[in-house]
């Protein structure tokens, strides 16, 4: 400000000077480049980021930096009320842009809550002392790079990590490193109109909600290597037009309109066992370790009389297994095979 | 009546009149405030030679007015800087005209960059903010209370900062003889001068203040007494008026002498301390 009576002095002139200088220190907002930021006040330090412009005795112009100044609020997102919040880490070097209340935010400040301005006669009004930074003007040299238009998005500098909103789509990316998402108990709540396609690593329970299905196309299923039971809930498993199904009254049915094929060395039926169809033995049949085939009857005669029970067999067949939860059964001593007469 | 006399001395150049008509005739006007404006000095010599008016006319000399009486010590009335000397041809006369400031260049170009980070004594601010003025002193500083914990951002012209800071701690600051000073509205520099007839009193008239028109301060003519000023306080003793009497700190001076003419007198702005104004 020249007040050295270098202008032509006119009324206009001298008033055009005082309003000049109270405009000159009334602060509105600057952008300010932040020196320090205390995370658990979250107030900050800064300096505002345009010199003031100054003149020596001589008339000679020159430039000053501002003052830091110090314990000034943060602006974010924030609702105190329910407490969310979303929080930005602020590190020396980060740029602000300061806004001056118009009256001292001391007592506001201290307090949280409506206060009486903090000087006793007057009032401060938009002073340096009064700033509050909101995070985020930009200059050119600090652009953002491939800035989305079509979206919103929080992304890191080179965007190989985001967080991206459209208006029909969500995705969360991240290119290089892990992607956490659980609640508090651990658990991941997923629902999906159609599909939720996923190809992930999976370190946990993997729990589909009991109103949905759960279709997996990948050609194989490789590595399901826990050492605990596998528990099926549902009602069956299909294959094509087979299935492996469980009534409601607890009976389990195994289907197919071909056939079912057990395949084992020995396959043991642990209960009573009804056969509805035809039983078809291709090769030797023991029963209660009487060889079924060849056996002997004794005490045959003409009639309707019963013969005696079967008497000699080739020879009892292995004794088997016990099943689970019963003890082995002995085996019978040979008994000869009876002699089957004719008529 | 006492032989006045007035000793002028702007650079190297000494002038002095008395009203005995002996050396220059000088008169003079001079304005000094308690409120943050430089004190302001005009003096008229008439008939300098030549030479010493283009000495006298370079800009921002030195400028030191004492005035007194003969065979008394002499007491500085005023000190500063020249702004401007304009010779004027008055009859066969040349009058020329010096105007001068206290502090100007101090309080006009003066700035300041600081922040305090809590509660500092205001009276330390204050210090600070007047160390930036140019060629002006530092003296008394009697100012209470200090910034709150949030502490206080200065930028701009230190004049534009005091005065901020005046408004919201109730004190006044100027620049008097090349000194800086600052007395809270509660207090006064402890120099107490008696005014009354027989010391000078010539009138004395009640300074009227708000919507009720409460009686603030007082409006005093008298002999001049060059020891005033702003920031002492006066005892005034009226016969007239008594009324009146009390003591008054005093905001505005305005001396006038002619060392060769009849005015030796002053009128002084006081008011009641800690009253409304």
């Amino acid at each position: 400000m020249d007040l050295s009576g270098s202008k032509s002095g006119t009324q206009g002139d001298y008033l055009r000077q005082i309003i000049d200088r109270q405009l000159a220190d009334t602060h509105t907002s600057i952008p300010a480049i932040v020196e320090s930021f205390d995370p658990a006040t979250q107030m900050i330090e800064c300096i505002p980021v345009i010199r003031a412009r100054k003149k020596t005795i001589d008339g000679v112009e020159f430039t000053e930096d501002r003052p830091k100044l110090v314990k000034v609020p943060l602006i974010t997102p924030y609702v105190r009320m329910l407490g969310f919040s979303m929080t930005m880490p602020i590190l020396p070097g980060d740029m602000v842009l300061l806004m001056f209340s118009e009256r001292g935010l001391d007592y506001w400040q201290e307090t949280g809550e409506i206060s009486d301005p903090p000087e006793d006669k007057g009032a401060r009004m938009h002073d340096l002392t009064d700033g509050i930074a909101a995070v985020g003007p930009i200059s050119l040299p600090d652009a953002i790079l491939d800035y989305q238009i079509d979206s919103m998005e929080s992304r890191n500098r080179d965007r190989t990590s985001s967080f991206q909103l459209w208006e029909d789509e969500l995705e969360a990316r991240i290119t290089n490193g892990t992607f956490t998402h659980q609640k508090a108990n651990g658990d991941i709540d997923s629902e999906a109109v159609n599909n939720i396609n996923t190809k992930v690593a999976v370190d946990c329970n993997f729990d589909i909600g009991a109103n949905y299905n759960l279709v997996v196309s990948a050609d194989d299923i490789t590595d399901i290597s826990g050492s605990g039971k596998r528990t099926t809930v549902g009602e069956s498993i299909e294959y094509g037009e087979s299935s492996v199904k469980k009534n409601a009254d607890g009976t389990f049915e195994i289907h197919s309109d071909a056939e079912v094929v057990i395949k084992a060395p020995i396959i043991r039926l642990c209960g009573e066992t009804i056969i509805q169809g035809n039983l078809v033995v291709e090769d030797e049949a023991t029963i209660s370790g009487l060889a079924f085939t060849p056996h002997v009857h004794e005490g045959v005669t003409i009639g309707s009389a019963s013969t005696a029970i079967p008497t000699s067999s080739p020879g009892p067949g292995p004794a088997p297994a016990a099943c689970p939860g019963k003890p082995a059964r002995p085996t019978k001593p040979v008994i000869p095979a009876p002699v089957r007469r004719g008529p | 009546m006492l032989n006045r006399v007035a000793k002028l001395t702007v650079g190297s150049k000494i002038m002095q009149g008395s009203g005995d008509y002996k050396g220059f005739n000088i008169s003079f006007n001079v304005q000094k405030t308690l409120l943050g404006a430089p004190n302001k000095c005009e003096v008229s010599i008439v008939n300098l030679s030549r030479d010493t008016r283009t000495i006298v006319r370079e800009r921002q000399l030195p400028i030191k007015l004492e005035i007194g009486h003969e065979d008394t010590e002499l007491i500085t009335l005023f000190e500063g800087t020249t702004t401007s000397a304009i010779p004027v041809q008055e009859g066969p006369d040349v009058v020329m005209t010096i105007t001068a400031m206290d502090g100007q260049l101090g309080i006009i170009y003066a700035t300041q960059q600081v922040t305090y980070d809590g509660p500092v004594p205001v009276s330390t601010v204050v210090e600070e903010l007047a160390g930036t003025m140019d060629g002006v002193g530092i003296g008394p500083i009697l100012v209470d209370g200090e910034l709150k914990q949030k502490g206080r951002a200065f930028s701009g012209p230190t004049q534009q900062l005091l005065d901020t800071l005046t408004n919201e701690y109730g004190f006044s600051w100027s620049v008097q003889n090349g000194i800086f000073q600052a007395i809270s509205d509660l207090k006064s520099l402890p120099q107490i001068f008696l005014i009354s007839p027989e010391v000078g009193l010539q009138s004395a008239q009640p300074l009227l203040s708000g919507p009720f028109m409460v009686r603030a301060g007082v409006e005093i003519q008298a002999l001049l007494n060059a020891r005033l000023n702003p920031g002492q306080s006066v005892n005034l003793v009226s016969k007239l008026d008594p009324t009146l009497n009390g003591p008054y700190k005093i905001h505005n001076l305005d001396f006038n002498g002619d060392t060769h003419g009849e005015a030796w007198n002053m009128s002084l702005q006081s008011f009641i301390i800690g009253g409304v104004w």
